[in-house]
């Protein structure tokens, strides 16, 4: 069944000109993109490539050279299709000299809301961002993180069809990024479209369905992510409940052997750093006093709790490696 | 007794000038307009500049109104040119009426150019009007309102104001002029201060937010770029009205403290002049009244003497039935003249002092009852209120005139219910005005010496308003100073930087300030002598003296032709500032003269809207077509 299509561009050109009208910059050229609704889309590239200039376009923040860019169907620069977008720049550009409940309330003013909703709406925001302890106080003495968070909470004060982010977890620590990464995806789950450019490309694996890769202004590549990243003349195998012996590897050296392969590696896979992050921030709450110790001669201690994290790895104290 | 003179150098709003106004507006405004859309088409011809949505039918609409406007402009010129050929002009009656018709026809071309060009120039407006809200507006005003006051901007000029009230303390004064000095203390005070901090915010709002980018989360809301243009303006404006009311009320209170009661009772008022209209009498028929040489023209002089047959005259009409009855039964007039002394006072008679006879006459004096008259004036039981009553004439004579003061005299309320009664009708000739009500004949008795009088010189005291309010209605003109500035400055921040748009603002106001100046007026419609710079140069060069007429060549025809049209361009760039000076009132105030509400406050109200709505709409389009994100 044909998706729906939110944001569509065709051969969007964007050249950058100084006062005199001369060329300086091709940002982006000839852009063919779209963009499905219920899809978290990832616009990828370094520094320079046009990921901001094709949220900017989109935004109608700047006009296009040339070709053409739909979001909703209505042309970008159109002011009424902003009722169903929600943005978070890349820097919380807020005015430092309100608080958060102003804020909101000042955002939720810009759209047809009455005075209870946005009143309800911005608590409700705040309490899910984690700043209720610090509504009153303005924004200039917020720290990097917080103003993130409030940037988010004016995002999705309409409670938007599109949301586009602009490296949402830039100034987010391990925590806050997972916080940031599950909410996209609730995003998701509640038939949102979200855009979201970053240079984290962890993050962008971990959530977005389509990516697009940008480098000086061209489209380089655009897919699914796990098509995209799925290494064809390699073949992965993981198993668990047996330990890690010769006998083992060269059975399976046999086996890869018949069918034309060759056994490459076998070994312990690792889990993530971010994975183990959250896994020691989880037990540190759990078990107050829990602390580092060195590790000790003898068979290893087993691991404190069930395996965590998509790749199945175990978390254990460190110690020597006891080889066979 | 030391009353009050208003100088009065350009002459009172009016409303019946409203719909000349109007026309004026279009004709000029529609010019500005017309020149954008070529600009625009200009634009959109080399794909300069940024597209926005509807380009090509926007294109296409710009480009008939540009050619209608700019065909209406053509004939109204070719048109009103002839009108003023030589032909035209000549006393021939129909040569003179064929001429007027051309310049009418002439003048409705213009004003069908210029409106065909404004409706084009307002209509993409017009169109992202009806998407405009009111609610979004007025929360990025109340956004405005919050910024200013927390950045502590205004309280930093507010404390400045009150430091330089106290400046007064230290000005040496005459006990007599305690409340004008005061008056104007406080005005010039706050004027400089208000109108710098409006500046300063309104041209940085915009500007700052491009800057740190908080924009950005505005313009991605459904918010119209003009509404952001909109909500600052009314943001400011806002708050600039809370600080002068405040500070006015603050400026009263020190107006009112400790004041001598002499000047209390002096200048602490609201006086409400009724003017008539100036006119001369002398042994031409046309006289105007005479030159002294002095470089300020705003009074006309008149010859003293027993015999001198010159006379300033001063006609009323419409006169309020109120003046005829004054419990009181007189009605105090009042008047300033100047004094140009060709001979010193006799010896003998220094410090005499010179003298004045007023003679007031209403239409149904007939000056065949002289001699009744003055045989009933004569007699010892003459009573002033009802001969003046009976004949309609009231004379005061050898009134001793002081210079640089303003004196009094007082007529019976009877003359003027003989000048309001209406039996008979007043006798009318075809072709001719119906004869004034009332007319104030003033003649000079002292030989050698001469009288110097303006419209506004002399004037009957038609009622008082309280000190008080008048008060308030001056700061009125302040505030309409800063909504001026406000305008300007936001219009000029959706473009510029704040520190360009600072300047250009404050350039416009000071320029504004200077406009109507006698040189910049003369060089503009070309009375300076000598001619424009053109003719100047070949003057120069040929070393020929101003006042010779140059030999009529191809070289002086085109130079003539370049200085007509850098006359006209003058004229039109003088029409990019605004007449500041209108908006001024603390003569009113300091003298003692009460500002109308209806003719002064109304009227220059509507012109200084009819002056911003060019530049909201130039704002709307610089807003509109820009982009907010850089790179």
């Amino acid at each position: 069944m044909a998706q729906e299509v939110i944001v569509e561009t065709r051969r969007l050109t964007k050249i950058y000109r100084d006062f005199w009208g001369r060329q300086k910059k091709r940002a982006l050229n000839a852009l063919d993109l779209q963009i499905h609704r219920g899809e978290i889309f990832g616009l990828l590239g370094p520094n320079g490539s046009g990921k901001t200039t094709t949220i900017k376009l989109l935004l109608g923040l700047l006009f296009p050279t040339d070709g053409d860019a739909f979001v909703f169907g209505e042309p970008a620069a159109q002011v009424k299709k902003n009722e169903r977008i929600g943005y978070l720049p890349e820097e919380s550009y807020l005015y430092k000299f309100l608080n958060a409940e102003e804020t909101l309330d000042f955002y939720g003013r810009l759209f047809n809301m009455s005075s209870h909703v946005r009143h309800q709406q911005a608590q409700k925001l705040i309490e899910m961002v984690g700043l209720a302890n610090d509504k009153k106080r303005i924004l200039k003495e917020y720290s990097k993180g917080m103003r993130q968070r409030i940037g988010l909470a004016q995002a999705l004060i309409n409670d938007p069809q599109l949301v586009i982010l602009d490296e949402p977890t830039s100034g987010l620590d391990p925590l806050g990024t997972r916080w940031m990464k599950d909410l996209i995806l609730d995003l998701r789950t509640k038939g949102k479209t979200v855009i979201m450019c970053s240079h984290r490309l962890d993050d962008v694996q971990d959530v977005c369905d389509r990516i697009a890769i940008l480098y000086d202004g061209e489209l380089q590549e655009l897919g699914e992510v796990n098509t995209l990243l799925e290494v064809a003349n390699r073949v992965e195998v993981q198993g668990t409940g047996l330990p890690l012996s010769e006998e083992l590897r060269r059975d399976l050296e046999v086996v890869f052997q018949r069918h034309g392969g060759r056994l490459e590696s076998v070994g312990h896979p690792t889990t993530t750093l971010e994975d183990l992050f959250l896994h020691i921030v989880k037990e540190s709450k759990a078990h107050p006093g829990r602390r580092f110790r060195p590790a000790v001669e003898g068979p290893a201690v087993p691991a404190s709790s069930p395996a965590d994290g998509p790749s199945g790895a175990r978390v254990r104290e460190s110690k020597p490696a006891a080889h066979s | 007794m030391i009353l009050a003179t208003l100088v009065v150098e350009k002459s009172p709003l009016q409303w019946a000038d409203v719909p000349a106004g109007i026309a004026t507006w279009i004709t000029v405004v529609g010019g500005f307009a017309t020149f954008f859309l070529a600009l625009w088409l200009l634009c959109y011809a080399l794909g300069l500049g940024s597209l926005i949505p509807a380009q090509k039918r926007l294109a296409s609409i710009f480009t008939v109104a540009f050619l209608i406007a700019l065909l209406g402009f053509a004939c109204g010129w070719g048109l009103t040119s002839v009108s003023r050929a030589p032909d035209a002009q000549s006393s021939d009656a129909q040569a003179h009426s064929g001429g007027a018709l051309l310049h009418t026809i002439g003048n409705a071309c213009y004003l069908i150019g210029g409106a065909t060009a404004l409706a084009a120039f307002f209509f993409p407006f017009l169109v992202d009007l009806v998407q405009m809200r009111w609610r979004r507006v007025w929360a990025l005003a109340r956004l405005s309102f919050k910024e200013a006051i927390r950045r502590r901007v205004l309280w930093v000029f507010s404390a400045m104001i009150l430091v330089f009230l106290f400046a007064s303390w230290f000005l040496p004064y005459k006990p007599e002029d305690q409340v004008r000095n005061y008056v104007r203390v406080v005005y010039w005070v706050m004027e400089p201060l208000l109108l710098t901090t409006a500046c300063l915010v309104a041209a940085f709002s915009i500007p700052t937010d491009v800057r740190s980018q908080t924009i950005h989360t505005i313009v991605t809301k459904p918010v119209e770029r003009f509404e952001i243009v909109l909500g600052r303006f009314l943001g400011y404006a806002l708050l600039m009205s809370l600080v002068l009311v405040v500070m006015t009320g603050v400026s009263l209170l020190y107006v009112f403290r400790e004041i001598d009661p002499d000047a209390k009772e002096e200048s602490m008022r609201a006086r409400i002049p009724l003017y008539g209209n100036l006119t001369f009498r002398g042994k031409e028929g046309n006289y105007q009244g005479d030159s002294v040489g002095r470089e300020w023209d705003y009074r006309r002089y008149i010859a003293g003497g027993k015999n001198s047959p010159q006379r300033a005259i001063w006609s009323y009409n419409d006169l309020p039935s109120e003046l005829a009855n004054r419990p009181e039964g007189k009605v105090p007039c009042e008047f300033s003249f100047d004094i140009f002394r060709t001979v010193k006072d006799k010896e003998g008679q220094e410090g005499k002092g010179v003298h004045c006879s007023f003679t007031f006459q209403t239409w149904h004096w007939d000056p065949k009852n002289e001699a009744d008259y003055t045989r009933a004036r004569n007699l010892p039981s003459a009573d002033p209120n009802k001969l003046a009553e009976q004949y309609g004439i009231y004379e005061i004579f050898y009134k001793k005139i002081e210079d640089y003061h303003t004196q009094s005299v007082e007529v019976p309320t009877a003359l003027f219910k003989n000048a309001l009664n209406r039996e008979p009708a007043r006798p009318t000739t075809p072709g001719a005005e119906a004869p004034p009500e009332l007319q104030v004949v003033v003649k000079f008795e002292s030989g050698g010496q001469y009288l110097g009088v303006a419209k506004h010189d002399f004037y009957i005291l038609d009622a008082e308003g309280t000190f008080a309010w008048n008060f308030f209605k001056g700061a009125l003109g302040l505030w309409l100073r800063l909504l001026l500035v406000i305008g300007v400055a936001v219009t000029c921040s959706t473009y510029l930087s704040g520190v360009i748009s600072f300047v250009a603002t404050a350039f416009i106001y000071f320029a504004g300030l200077f406009r109507d100046t006698d040189y910049i007026k003369g060089l503009a419609e070309g009375t300076t002598v000598g001619g424009g710079p053109m003719e100047s140069l070949i003057r120069l060069v040929r070393h020929e003296s101003l006042v010779t007429p140059l030999e009529s060549t191809a070289g002086t025809d085109f130079a003539h032709g370049t200085d007509w049209l850098y006359r006209r361009l003058l004229q039109a760039i003088l029409h990019i500032f605004p007449d500041v000076d209108r908006l001024d009132w603390t003569s009113h105030v300091a003298e003692g003269f009460n500002i109308a509400m209806s003719s002064t406050v109304l009227l220059s109200t509507l012109m200084l809207l009819a002056y911003l709505l060019p530049w909201a709409i130039l704002g709307y389009y610089l807003m509109k077509s820009r982009e907010i994100a850089t790179w």
